[in-house]
């Protein structure tokens, strides 16, 4: 049956293809770029949940 | 540079509190019943408004929604305000979230019992509550947003982008399966049909697993576990990756729970395929949990907080190894429509929701009431019957659900079923219902020890319902200009909500989009018709009753299923089928080819007492549906509310309904008197009664591809239906 499916809709078994290499392009930019930046980057970050009185960095 | 001083609201999270846990002890006392319904089927007697098909949605919807939606904002209005170094937005919408919230639960209580639901798993209630749950869920989420761009924090923390996907995909998620025409006030048909539903549905009812007891739960994960080790989280690169990979897999996989049903192949291998992938993500984020506690294990051991966090993560990681592995083709054939998914479902629901809920409560109340727990050794005592309540009661599923699923599938050298009698596959495994039953019960326990404990420490120390904090305001919102991608996005609310909008809006388009254009083009079948009058009262009470909690109408392509069902389902025959009732689990047969099976009187007989028909039937019996009169006044509205919703009925049938419903009700009544059943039981049967209307439903099951035979022929209607409509389409077939 799910070849009528396809059929009947031109280039369907497009979107998911493209859905998923945009995807995957966001994904692997986005491992890429925190390899680059390095766990200290979020350090800070980490951090907030245990944030009481210390003074917080609104100033990035 | 000024330090501003604010007040968290400890008052809205007493609330929350206080409601998760009395609902949840409601929820589990309803399964409990459900659960012993199935071993004494007379438990309780025949009441209606408490038998199993009414009661089991009333259960899934309690725990659901009134317990861990409860336990949702119990953490959300806890860490939020906390984390965004803020007061809520508004003190006046966090008390009509509350108490909008426990308005909707309350309206569960009343209809579900009462037969009013939609039959679609986990989104039962009716269109006036689900208009309610939009409104109230939307104040949810402006308050949380408002909150968030009026924050103190620039950056938002992790648990945060898991609170806002949760708000922003449950949105989505209930809007678009909740599309339906009313038929009267409390009666609704969904504008999707079939396949289609099915689809809707499952993205719905799988997404809801994922967004409503997944995405806030990691968030509660992320903000309570650090807090109780008291050491920042284990990775944060990892849970940025973990978020976008979790929202983004995660929407696909709904088809997982169709697999081997009349769903197009490709939506079925989509499902497959991502379903697969998600344990990536879900298994990076139970890691960056546990890894947390790397040196603070030995505060395992003593803290019951960290207790609860560890056997809730490590649950999540057992149900999350499960769920890819069950959305594999040939695990699916044997663990689907078995108790072995009631089993999967508990260790999530109790363990993972459960364990992170009780978490939470053991964390906070001490904290908002300035005081130390009552009693360490009574939460461990009710740890341990938590933990082992869920043992008790997953592990006794899973053997009963594979024994079973077994037999049926079971052929004799011959080639023949070993099992052909249904009811022995169900008498086989009641042991584990009694065993479950016990679990059920042992978490209970440890559930009502936790009450006494909570209510102890409270009584103990000092309710402080405004704390008060400090914190310099983001003195300029535009600085962080400089940072890129990522950690800019991460203190930019607006930009990170759309992106995760068009995140899990990505998947749900891909696969639903080609199916709704399908319709024209699911393969038609000309023999296929629309329901007649009377079998639409039949559904609807079918409906009502919940019949579908236990029997499925979907027959997989197997030999074991079309041996003992008959032909296996085609997507083409549930184009009139709103809602579409393939059901998720059997713990009575299919019932898709049910129609011609038996005769009338064999319906009669059995739905007044199952065990006459079928000795050994856990089935309840039904004797309201001999004594309580069907609904006729409605049926012009029902059937023009079908119209409107696709099914062909010519134009201005409606006015002919009434007629046709009688025509038909009589003459299966007057079939009933010829064979002796003028009265059951000294019952009187007529055919103004509930049972006639069923009966004309179930015989009509699956038949139409048997023949062309026409459901109108005899009716008093000469227009019939929209027989012209119906010729076109064969024609374009």
């Amino acid at each position: 049956m799910y070849k009528e499916v396809l059929r009947s809709i031109e280039g369907v078994g497009i979107f998911p293809s493209i859905a998923l290499v945009l995807f995957l392009v966001f994904f692997i930019v986005l491992i890429v770029y925190l390899v680059k930046k390095g766990k200290s980057h979020w350090k800070d970050a980490a951090r907030l949940p245990l944030e009481t009185d210390e003074e917080i960095e609104n100033n990035l | 540079m000024a330090v501003e001083t604010f007040k968290y609201d400890n008052e809205i999270v007493r609330k929350f509190g206080i409601a998760t846990i009395f609902w949840g002890i409601t929820g589990f006392l309803i399964g409990l019943t459900i659960a012993l319904k199935l071993i004494y089927p007379d438990f309780l007697g025949f009441i209606p408004e408490l038998s199993y098909g009414r009661l089991r949605p009333l259960h899934t919807n309690a725990v659901i929604f009134a317990f861990a939606g409860n336990a949702i904002f119990y953490g959300v209005y806890y860490s939020l305000p906390r984390l965004c170094k803020a007061s809520m937005w508004s003190n006046l919408l966090s008390k009509i979230n509350f108490w909008g919230w426990q308005a909707i639960i309350i309206s569960a209580v009343i209809t579900l019992p009462l037969g009013y639901n939609t039959s679609k798993e986990y989104a039962e209630l009716e269109w006036p509550i689900d208009i309610v749950i939009t409104i109230i869920w939307v104040i949810f989420g402006i308050n949380m947003l408002m909150t968030i761009w009026k924050r103190r924090e620039k950056h938002l923390y992790v648990a945060i982008w898991f609170y806002i996907a949760t708000f922003v995909t449950v949105a989505v998620l209930h809007v678009v399966n909740s599309i339906e025409i009313p038929a009267t006030f409390l009666k609704s048909y969904p504008v999707y049909a079939g396949v289609q539903d099915a689809l809707v549905q499952w993205w719905y009812g799988h997404n809801a697993v994922a967004f409503f007891l997944t995405t806030p739960f990691l968030g509660i994960m992320y903000y309570f576990i650090p807090k109780a080790a008291n050491r920042p989280i284990f990775s944060y690169r990892l849970s940025i990756v973990h978020f976008w990979s979790l929202i983004f897999l995660y929407i696909w996989a709904g088809p997982h729970h169709l697999l081997y049903t009349a769903l197009p192949g490709w939506a079925q291998a989509l499902g497959t395929v991502f379903s697969l992938m998600l344990i990536a993500p879900s298994w990076g984020g139970m890691l960056n949990g546990l890894l947390t506690l790397r040196g603070a294990w030995d505060r395992v051991r003593e803290d019951p907080v960290l207790k609860f966090l560890v056997v809730g993560v490590t649950a999540y990681g057992m149900a999350t190894f499960e769920g890819p592995m069950l959305s594999i083709g040939n695990v699916n054939a044997v663990a689907h429509y078995s108790d072995y998914i009631i089993g999967h479902v508990h260790l999530g629901a109790l363990l993972w929701n459960g364990g992170l809920t009780f978490a939470m409560l053991y964390y906070i109340t001490p904290k908002i009431y300035k005081t130390e727990l009552y009693s360490a050794k009574l939460a461990n005592v009710h740890f341990w019957f938590a933990t082992l309540g869920a043992i008790f009661y997953v592990i006794p599923m899973y053997w009963g659900g594979i024994t079973q699923s077994l037999m049926w599938k079971e052929f004799t050298a011959e080639g023949v079923l070993q099992y052909p009698n249904f009811l022995e596959t169900v008498q086989q495994i009641i042991p584990m219902y009694a065993l479950r039953a016990v679990g059920g019960t042992l978490f209970i326990i440890g559930a009502v020890i936790s009450v006494f404990n909570l209510w102890k420490t409270a009584a103990s120390g000092q309710f402080v319902a405004a704390e008060e904090d400090q914190a310099q305001p983001i003195i300029d919102p535009a600085a962080g200009t400089k940072e890129k991608w990522h950690r800019r996005l991460e203190s930019r609310p607006v930009q990170f909500t759309a992106l995760t909008l068009v995140v899990i809006l990505i998947g749900g388009i891909v696969e639903y989009v080609p199916t709704a254009l399908v319709d024209s083009n699911v393969p038609t079948i000309a023999s296929v018709k629309p329901y007649t009058p009377l079998e639409v009262e039949g559904r609807d009470i079918y409906i009502a009753e919940g019949c579908n909690n236990c029997h499925s109408q979907m027959i997989r392509p197997f030999r074991s299923e079309t041996e003992r069902y008959g032909e296996y389902s085609k997507a083409g025959e549930f184009v009139y089928d709103h809602p579409f009732l393939w059901g998720s689990k059997r713990t009575g047969p299919d019932l898709h080819r049910q129609g011609g099976k038996y005769p009338d009187s064999w319906h009669l007989r059995h739905m007044h007492d199952p065990t006459s028909t079928s000795p050994g039937s856990i089935m309840p019996a039904y004797p309201w549906l001999l004594t309580q009169s069907m609904d006729m006044e409605s049926i012009d509205e029902r059937i023009a509310a079908l119209r409107s919703v696709g099914v062909p009925y010519a134009k201005g049938y409606e006015e002919d309904a009434l007629a046709d419903l009688k025509a038909q009700a009589e003459s299966i009544a007057q079939g009933l008197h010829e064979a002796g059943f003028e009265v059951v039981d000294g019952i009187q049967i007529t055919s103004d009664k509930k049972i006639i209307a069923l009966i004309a439903y179930l015989q009509r099951l699956g038949v139409d591809i048997k023949g062309n035979n026409n459901p109108f022929e005899g009716l008093p209607s000469s227009q019939v239906l929209g027989t012209a409509e119906l010729e076109r389409r064969a024609e374009n077939n």
